[in-house]
């Protein structure tokens, strides 16, 4: 029983397909996020696979997202607001149980040693993209310290990356950070599907063939 | 007929304004209709009170026919006999216009789950748990002690919803041919009542709570800006760059 899983950190875009019901988001989804959906909830059903979830995904980012919607549609009715904000604590209620059954995996970024490990990266992925580029890209990272803090966890925790976000392709390349990253790259029309594998081992290769081929048939 | 996209906006537009008197009346009809009940499957109950797992799930096993019948019996009658003691849950039955029982107590647990986010109230969370327990009962693939199974579970929590664990883990056991999602605990739910009690819970969350969850985010645009986190961050900036 205790056979070790797969641990894989889902970028927050991809996530969202699995902690939602993509039952209900499928008709309205672009045809790129249906693929992206059923690649996420492909990993997601598989027994072999723990999806990582950092903390800072339930504890800041959804509440941030939540509150700017509560600001600009002018969400005041107090009913409402009770119910978005039970509807955080009860996600992650059910995150914390499926954690039990080794579903999920919550993450605590909020712990020096794991901020230093993501400030590293940060420097370095400054200095060596300015070293080959001859460009300064201070001013581009600074946007991307969330993306930087999944590179730290997944580095943690000897996780892959599953993203559809080119810039994590681009700071594992570019910036030699030994990660491995599971690249989806679906065009606009959703006609061509490109995955790219970097620093990925035979097993996990495998194992995404495997995600990959069921996402084909369907 | 609840239309069949965004059930759960529909609840709450038709039967927001009801959600305290549903809660209250309804609550009430279950502490007395559990008592009811208890008297028919005294031997069972008697258990439930104070045994431990093994000990109520041995008892389960073991009952005539006739008690599991009854236990049955008593689940199809039981949205009937809500109804009967909830003039507000009459008005939600007149809306819905639903036939099907396993139906109406799907509908039944997402109104609850929606009372539960409206108001925090853990009562209602477990009465929408149970609501949905009840649907699977009913299911054929189901077991024919799942129902009495269920009304157990229903006993453990009116009489102290701090052993919920327990409660939660035995509808997990019980319930686990027609569970949704099959990541089944491999030692029994008296070694491991909180797997099987995840398990049970991650189940409801498929089914009832993800979709309510769903629904409201999309309707009320949280999905969307959720999906374009990291896009809007970008436009945000101002940056123009682009990384690849």
């Amino acid at each position: 029983m205790s056979q070790e899983k797969r641990l894989v950190l889902l970028d927050t875009n991809l996530l969202v397909f699995v902690l939602l019901d993509p039952e209900i988001l499928f008709p309205r989804m672009n045809e790129r996020d249906k693929i992206l959906s059923l690649y996420a909830n492909e990993i997601y059903r598989r027994p072999d696979t723990t999806i990582i979830v950092p903390d800072l995904i339930l504890d800041i980012e959804v509440p941030r997202v939540v509150l700017k919607q509560i600001v600009t549609e002018c969400i005041s009715d107090q009913r409402k607001l009770s119910m978005l904000l039970n509807a955080i604590k009860s996600l992650r209620e059910d995150i914390e149980s499926a954690e039990i059954l080794g579903k999920y995996k919550l993450f605590k970024v909020w712990n020096s040693r794991r901020l230093r490990t993501a400030a590293r990266l940060y420097n370095r992925i400054r200095i060596r993209i300015s070293q080959k580029t001859e460009h300064d890209i201070s001013k581009f990272l600074k946007t991307k310290h969330q993306d930087v803090l999944l590179l730290a966890v997944a580095k943690l925790e000897n996780a892959i990356i599953v993203t559809a976000d080119s810039d994590f392709k681009y700071f594992v390349k570019e910036g030699d950070i030994d990660v491995p990253v599971c690249y989806i790259n679906v065009d606009k029309d959703a006609r061509a599907v490109q995955i790219s594998l970097l620093n990925v081992s035979d097993t996990d290769r495998a194992w995404f063939a495997e995600i990959n081929e069921k996402v084909r048939q369907k | 007929m609840t239309p069949q996209r965004m059930r759960s906006v529909y609840i709450i537009n038709e039967l927001g304004s009801s959600f305290d008197d549903i809660n209250q009346e309804v609550k009430k009809a279950l502490q007395e209709i559990v008592k009811e009940i208890g008297y028919a499957i005294e031997e069972v109950i008697k258990i439930v009170r104070s045994g431990n797992l093994e000990m109520i799930i041995e008892v389960i096993e073991q009952v005539s026919k006739e008690v599991l019948k009854n236990a049955r019996a008593n689940i199809e009658s039981l949205p009937k006999e809500l109804s009967a003691r909830s003039k507000e849950l009459r008005r939600a039955y007149e809306i819905w216009k639903i036939k099907d029982i396993k139906a109406l107590f799907n509908e039944l647990s997402r109104l609850f789950y929606i009372i539960y986010l409206a108001n925090g109230d853990k009562v209602a969370y477990y009465i929408s748990v149970h609501m949905y327990a009840m649907e699977l009962a009913l299911h054929k693939e189901a077991s024919e002690s799942a129902p009495l199974y269920v009304l157990a579970s229903l006993a453990i929590i009116a009489n102290n919803p701090e052993r919920s664990r327990e409660a939660l883990a035995l509808l997990g056991y019980g319930l686990k041919e027609v569970l949704p999602l099959k990541f089944y605990p491999q030692e029994p739910p008296w070694e491991n009542p909180d797997k099987w009690s995840a398990l049970f819970r991650l189940c409801y969350s498929h089914d009832i709570a993800k979709k309510v969850r769903t629904e409201l985010f999309v309707a009320w645009g949280i999905y969307d800006a959720l999906k374009n986190l990291e896009e809007g961050e970008l436009s945000e900036s101002g940056e123009t760059v682009s990384a690849t």
